[in-house]
């Protein structure tokens, strides 16, 4: 209270008596005053406490929302993934039910916690029972059965087996672990009845063919051996009968017996060429490397006389190794040359061999400077004994083109000629890269 | 040139052949005896003594064709070369085979060479000749060493 407080002398007590209802009331003014002020204050804190509780609960709202916004994305997540492996099970299990082969569980007391659709279409619902009991009415596993070698091995196992349905089955077998640990068999079973009866058709005609290429060769061996020895005796007697007899005999007999002789000893050439002819297919041997240099040579050594007699020249490109049958390579090029050096002009023949490599194949060709064929004649010249001359014009059976046609297509090659009349004549044949022989 | 006739014992089914080795044995320059057994039964009774050959000499030398009734030369080959008593014996295998293979088995079961016949009247004789002249006077023949 300003002016009071510091009065001279101090107060007396009928002074504070008097004072004291206008202190009284100064101080409830005051006091008035100070809860006013307290009042607002607590107003004031009172508008701020709600201010920022207000802010609390904006910021707490949004808060909320936006982890609810949250949560309905992970549920959406959840729910798409879910959605996505029920939609992958279900296409993985329809792959399984649709597959054409039978695959399945089976635990190792014989029952099947799992089959597909194609083995229950096959084989009926287990319901529980064991397999060899379901499959087969047996008390026992069935003896026969290598599925449970994996039990014991733990390593895929691949077997065949018959069904119950009379059905060959390719059967691949894998030890598995379930989900809960357990150890169980995989199995899957390809039918394979159809190729199996094309094998074992196969199989029978590979050793029909066998037996009758052996029974071809004892019969061209037998019947070449048994045809001969009459001509023989025939050839001999008449031998024999113009010596003792031949004093006794005039020209034309002579001339007889020649050409009785003759045609004995052409009988027996025939035979013989024949018996090689067949032997082309049943003494063939399987494809192996083959340096043609060397055959080429060794063709040209064996028809040495002939080469000489002529004058003959054979020159050669450098010749490739290449698979085939050796021993046949050299009938064909011996052949050939035999003939290009035969069927000559007054020139002495010049006989080129070379070869070129094709694609997959190799084209050997035989080029001389003989007579010529004529086009007209250019598939009959392959035929066996076929012959475009007169019968003492040239030598020969007339069997070495069908022995050199026969040697190329057993080694699935081709051969063809390109000629001209009394110029010269090409033989071309081709021999695969990678051979494998008919036969 | 020996004084003695040569044995020869000659298997040989085909009559002609029969013929023409006579033929050429005759007009040879080697005296000798040619006794024939026309399949490889007989051949074996011929070399046993047996039947009707039981006072047949012992041959010197055979000339064996292959491709025999009965039993075959392949196995007549066999016997004889098997045979201790008869194994010394000299087999010329003469036939017309020329296969390779009728070569290397007769080789291998020990015939002393082959000849396949020519067919000419003319080469068969002189091959017979020159079997006369290799075994019976080039070469010399066995003979039981005496006791």
């Amino acid at each position: 209270m300003a002016g009071v407080a510091n009065r001279p002398g101090g107060y007396d007590k009928e002074l504070v008596e008097f004072l004291q209802p206008y202190v009284n009331a100064c101080a409830k003014v005051i006091e008035a005053y100070r809860s006013e002020n307290r009042r607002l204050q607590a107003e004031k804190q009172l508008a701020q406490a709600h201010a920022d509780l207000e802010g609390k609960v904006l910021e707490r709202t949004a808060e909320l929302g936006l982890a609810n916004d949250r949560l309905a994305l992970e549920v959406q997540e959840r729910k798409s993934a879910e959605q996505a492996v029920t939609s992958e099970r279900q296409r993985l299990y329809n792959v399984l039910e649709t597959l054409p082969v039978y695959v399945c569980l089976l635990d190792s007391d014989y029952r099947m916690p799992f089959a597909n659709r194609y083995f229950r279409e096959t084989f009926g619902e287990s319901h529980g029972r064991r397999c060899h009991d379901f499959l087969f009415d047996r008390t026992e596993p069935c003896e026969i059965c290598e599925t449970y070698t994996v039990m014991k091995t733990r390593a895929p196992h691949h077997w065949y087996w018959t069904g119950p349905n009379g059905r060959d089955y390719d059967i691949y077998d894998f030890p598995f672990i379930d989900t809960d640990g357990s150890f169980l068999i995989l199995e899957m079973g390809m039918d394979i009845t159809e190729r199996k009866q094309a094998e074992d058709a196969l199989k029978q005609t590979l050793a029909d063919l066998t037996r009758t290429n052996a029974d071809l060769e004892q019969f061209a061996y037998v019947a070449s051996h048994d045809l001969q020895e009459p001509l023989r005796n025939v050839a001999s007697c008449l031998q024999l009968l113009e010596k003792k007899c031949g004093d006794k005999l005039d020209a034309d007999a002579i001339q007889y017996i020649s050409y009785a002789v003759e045609g004995a000893v052409r009988m027996k050439a025939l035979i013989q060429d024949l018996l090689s002819y067949s032997r082309v297919g049943t003494r063939g041997k399987p494809l192996g490397p083959t340096d043609c240099e060397l055959i080429l040579a060794h063709a040209v050594r064996n028809l040495n006389p002939a080469i000489s007699e002529a004058r003959a020249v054979i020159t050669h490109d450098p010749l490739p190794t290449i698979t085939a049958d050796d021993t046949q390579l050299l009938q064909v090029f011996q052949n050939l040359i035999a003939n290009a050096v035969k069927f000559r002009t007054d020139q002495p023949p010049q006989v080129h061999v070379s070869a070129v490599k094709a694609k997959n194949e190799w084209i050997f060709s035989v080029k001389d400077n003989g007579i010529g064929i004529d086009s007209r004649h250019f598939d009959r010249i392959y035929v066996i004994f076929q012959r475009l001359n007169k019968r003492n014009q040239y030598d020969g059976t007339g069997i070495g083109l069908a022995i050199v046609k026969k040697v190329v297509e057993r080694h699935r090659g081709q051969v063809w000629v390109e000629s001209q009349l009394g110029t010269g004549t090409t033989f071309y044949f081709t021999i695969p890269e990678n051979g494998i022989q008919i036969g | 040139m020996k004084i003695q006739p040569v044995e020869i014992l000659l298997v040989e089914d085909n009559p002609v052949d029969v013929m023409m080795t006579r033929e050429a044995f005759t007009s040879g320059r080697v005296c000798n005896n040619l006794h024939v057994a026309e399949d490889g039964e007989e051949a074996m009774d011929f070399l046993y003594r047996r039947g009707k050959y039981s006072s047949a000499p012992s041959p010197e030398i055979i000339l064996l064709d292959l491709n025999l009734p009965r039993k075959d030369g392949r196995e007549v080959l066999a016997e004889i070369k098997a045979d201790p008593s008869l194994r010394h014996i000299p087999v010329i295998i003469l036939t017309t085979s020329a296969d390779e293979t009728d070569i290397w088995k007769s080789y291998e079961l020990q015939a002393n060479c082959f000849i396949t016949k020519p067919v000419n009247l003319e080469q068969f004789t002189q091959a017979l000749e020159c079997v006369g002249d290799f075994w019976f006077t080039l070469v010399k023949l066995p003979a039981p060493p005496k006791p």
